[in-house]
């Protein structure tokens, strides 16, 4: 999906990803985790990605930072364009410089991202110095003022505290002060609530609407959690097996969610004050990324599944203005994109 | 992010080349060409088939009293996979008798058992190792008694950390609760999960125990004269290093390729053990 | 931490009486040294001499007893065969074999851990096949094979190296290569897979993400996360070097402990095997001691309060 259907003149994506294909060359296959995904974000505005475990999402992520696992995986397609240049023409070189500077990154697990042999002071450090946000002392004191950002009580006595002294929560604070010490245009947050309490959990995501406002962030959320998607998210991309299924903004996905995945995902989840006695399950397992079937992805798990569904995969349609599912269910109906 | 594994199949060659080892230590005394410990002065330093001077008759030639060579070879691989087995056999039993005890009843008992092991470990092993022997006196027995007094204490260590973690698995917690025998309890549930450990490690310390027999062979501590001991044999073609270089190397090599197999078989066994090892040496 | 330390000296205490006491007990439980050092023609009353000099006709406790006040006044028995204090006699013949030692495991953590680190940075490369082959084979030679082997090939037939006896770094060569060789594949595997560990962890993602430089990565972070296990092998190895290089110094006739060791072994010395076994023990626990320090100083999640 490309920019201009849903962009106003006032917000032109700071993200704009066409076609990405990110495949995995093992020795049991060929595993396409990310096959042919187009989304963009603007400036000051969220978006969801959500979905299943392997669903491609984490490596959507990877692939815009290249910071793919190799010598396995590896990029074979399409364009990731960051306020106007693409970044998988840059060298590795350019990229590292790209990297923290205008792109950050949360990653999920708290407790294992921060080296817990260096102080809170010098990891935060590390990023400003590394991109000349500031120098001498000045890089110190940029450090605190990151801290006091993202609410971290008095910070210049947490400057040399480790990271084992510290709990969950405060340490995903610090991974997103260092996120925006060089005042990034992008910040990608994988899962950032997943490991969390989920009281700490709220803080968190009140934080980063706070960090995005005061900065004029664009953010990618990536998780499976719906609560998150409807606190912080514009818009949301669903993902099932390395494609973009259903991608519309957040209240539109929660009233009139088009694709049967997204329609299961969203009936899963257990509702306060509903008389339910069981949960709602997708029958079936998540597909085989080796071995995609023929036809939509989607279509072994679909309890409204035709022929043409096994055969062939459905191209995109506008369901409505900003709103794109991949269901051949929808074909007949809207105009095909 | 994990990287994708690649398939890690059975490791045919090591697996291949111990088997084979194996097969000759049991067929040994019906195949070897010549007595191993009969030697006729007049044969001596006999080189190998492939030098000058060689013959059909002795393929690796024969040693200093004109024994041949490859028959010697034949009766130590007999003797290596004795001592290896027996020795793998009683650490391994001591070693997780000691770790199953310590960390099972854990408490008191643990404490001594554990500061036992941890003196034995802090002994200078191959110096203890020396000694006993030479307290012992030379001799096949005594060599399995010293490497198993040698070895049990590592078993017992990585044994016991094992068998800890198995305590706190919940259908284990369950089974204490429900006043299951002790018996029961150790063999159906602790036992079955410290096995793949235990694997790993015997046959890591298989090709260690070879290493170490043949080592207190050589220094004279082990099998005595005129056993056909690979470490032995090495020893006493030591001196005719620079007329008959194969009465050294050659046993060597044996020791090399048989500790070389079951150290990679071990690395294979640890890797297939392990779920979240990924592919690694 | 200083309290930390003072327990582990008690329990060394308690360790080394245990040890001390065992091998006491083993020593003397078969062969008499009076059968090896006087003349099968000796006199009973001789004989009884002999005894009561070495106080072998004691009951064994006392003998022990008489053994541990000794060593608290510095006096670790004397030798039966050189009639020397035990102590002067280990000494001696120390220094060669730390000479050795300190040669032999510089020699192995350079090599070792520079292979390892390098295969662990370029996997799939040529250093990483070649490290993984020579760590492999490594620790599958035994070390009187290598020894013999490597006399073979640079004394026998190239004659650049001499065989055996000390001197200057010539002489130092082929036994340090041979007591490190089994440590540098030892050092190879461990630097290789442990750096493998840490480049796979989440945390150093986190460095790239932030943009900073490869060198950072590697040698700041990378590096020092890795190199916990490093040090306790370097413990180890070290310890080990210095007692147990009783082959190597066999082979190259190298003046320094191992060789008294076998020797005294053979001779039925029990002072001398006494003292030997002592003092390495206490050497490996000092080392170990040591080892656990440097690792709470580096490794802040480490307090042992």
């Amino acid at each position: 999906m490309t920019s201009d259907s849903h962009n106003s003149l006032h917000r032109t994506p700071v993200l704009d990803v066409q076609d990405l294909r990110t495949y995995f060359h093992t020795r049991s296959g060929l595993v396409k985790a990310v096959d042919g995904v187009s989304f963009s974000v603007a400036r000051g505005e969220t978006l969801g990605i959500v979905g299943e475990s392997g669903s491609g999402k984490s490596i959507t992520a990877l692939s815009i930072m290249r910071l793919l696992p190799q010598p396995a995986g590896r990029i074979a397609g399409g364009r990731v364009i960051l306020a106007g240049e693409d970044l998988l023409t840059k060298s590795e070189a350019e990229m590292r410089s790209i990297r923290g500077s205008r792109v950050s990154m949360i990653l999920q697990d708290p407790m294992t991202s921060l080296d817990p042999l260096f102080t809170i002071g010098d990891q935060v450090a590390e990023p400003i110095r590394a991109h000349g946000r500031a120098s001498g002392k000045g890089i110190l004191d940029r450090a605190i003022e990151m801290l006091r950002l993202v609410k971290i009580p008095s910070p210049e006595a947490r400057m040399n505290s480790y990271p084992h002294e510290i709990s969950g929560g405060m340490r995903q604070r610090i991974v997103s002060a260092m996120a925006i010490a060089c005042e990034p245009q992008l910040l990608i947050a994988d899962e950032p609530t997943t490991s969390l309490d989920v009281t700490i959990q709220a803080q968190l995501i009140s934080l980063l609407k706070e960090l995005q406002e005061r900065l004029g962030l664009a953010m990618i959320i990536i998780t499976h959690d719906f609560s998150v998607v409807s606190r912080i998210c514009h818009r949301v991309a669903v993902m099932y097996a390395g494609r973009i299924v259903e991608s519309t903004d957040v209240q539109t996905l929660f009233r009139n969610p088009q694709h049967p995945y997204t329609v299961a995902l969203l009936k899963s989840l257990p509702q306060l004050g509903a008389d339910i006695q069981r949960l709602q399950t997708i029958g079936g397992q998540p597909p085989d990324l080796r071995n995609l079937p023929n036809g939509c992805s989607f279509a072994p798990r679909c309890t409204h599944a035709t022929e043409r569904c096994h055969q062939q995969y459905p191209a995109e349609v506008m369901v409505a203005e900003g709103h794109v599912v991949s269901c051949h269910m929808l074909e007949t109906s809207s105009a095909i994109k | 992010m994990t990287e994708m594994r690649s398939a890690d199949h059975v490791p045919r060659f090591p697996l291949g080349i111990l088997l084979f080892v194996m097969a000759i230590a049991l067929v040994g005394p019906w195949i070897v060409p010549f007595d191993p410990q009969d030697g006729n002065l007049v044969d001596q330093f006999i080189p190998p088939i492939w030098m000058k001077g060689g013959s059909m008759l002795h393929i690796c030639g024969t040693d200093h009293m004109g024994r041949d060579v490859l028959s010697r070879l034949i009766a130590g691989a007999r003797i290596s996979m004795i001592v290896g087995f027996t020795a793998v056999i009683f650490s391994g039993c001591v070693g997780t008798l000691v770790a199953i005890t310590a960390g099972y009843l854990g408490g008191a008992v643990d404490a001594i058992l554990m500061r036992l092991t941890d003196a034995m470990m802090s002994m200078p092993y191959l110096l203890i190792g020396v000694a006993l022997a030479g307290i012992l006196g030379p001799g096949i027995f005594n060599l399995v008694v010293v490497l198993a007094v040698m070895g049990w204490a590592s078993y017992a260590r990585i044994i016991r950390a094992e068998v800890l973690k198995v305590k706190t698995l919940d259908y284990v917690v369950i089974a204490r609760i429900t006043d299951c025998s002790l018996a029961r309890i150790l063999w159906r549930h602790i036992f079955p999960n410290i096995l793949n450990t235990l694997i790993v490690l015997a046959t890591l310390h298989f090709g260690t125990s070879i290493i170490l027999a043949s080592s207190l062979s050589f220094l004279g501590m082990g099998v005595s004269p005129p056993t056909p001991e690979w470490g032995l044999m090495v020893a006493e073609g030591r001196e005719h290093i620079s007329s008959a270089w194969w009465l050294s190397t050659l046993p060597g090599i044996c020791i090399l390729l048989t500790c070389l197999s079951a150290n990679l078989l071990g690395d294979w066994l640890r890797r297939r053990m392990d779920p979240k090892q990924r592919q690694r040496a | 931490m200083i309290r930390y330390i003072f327990r582990r000296l008690g329990q060394m205490l308690i360790t080394l009486i245990l040890i001390s006491a065992a091998v006491f007990m083993l020593v003397r439980l078969t062969g008499n040294p009076e059968d090896l050092l006087l003349s099968p023609l000796a006199s009973e009353a001789e004989r009884l001499v002999f005894r009561t000099v070495w106080g072998l006709d004691q009951p064994i406790h006392m003998q022990y007893w008489k053994y541990i006040t000794g060593i608290f006044h510095g006096d670790f028995g004397t030798s039966i065969y050189w009639g020397e204090p035990t102590i002067s006699i280990f000494f001696e013949r120390f220094p060669a074999t730390l000479e050795l030692a300190t040669f032999a495991i510089t020699l192995s953590t350079t090599i070792g851990i520079a292979i390892g680190v390098l295969s662990a940075t370029h996997p799939g490369g040529k250093i990483d096949h070649f490290g993984r082959i020579f760590a492999l084979a490594g620790q599958s030679l035994p070390t009187f094979w290598v020894g013999i082997m490597l006399v073979l090939l640079f004394s026998v037939t190239l004659g650049v190296l001499p065989t055996s006896g000390t001197g200057g770094v010539a002489h130092l060569i082929l036994p340090g290569l041979t007591l490190g060789w089994y440590s540098m594949a030892a050092f190879t595997r461990l630097a290789r897979s442990s750096m493998l560990d840490v480049l796979d962890s989440e945390y150093i993602k986190m460095c790239r993400v932030k943009g900073l430089p490869e060198h950072l990565v590697v040698w700041k972070h990378a590096a020092k996360n890795a190199s916990l296990p490093v040090l306790t092998l370097f413990g180890l190895q070290f310890v080990h070097f210095l007692s147990g290089s009783l082959v190597t110094e066999t082979i190259f006739a190298w003046p320094g402990i191992g060789r008294l060791a076998v020797w005294a072994v053979y001779n039925r010395d029990y002072p001398v095997v006494q003292t030997i076994v002592l003092l390495m023990t206490t050497a490996y626990l000092v080392v170990n001691l040591l080892i656990d320090v440097i690792y709470a100083l580096i490794d802040p999640r480490i307090r042992y309060d």
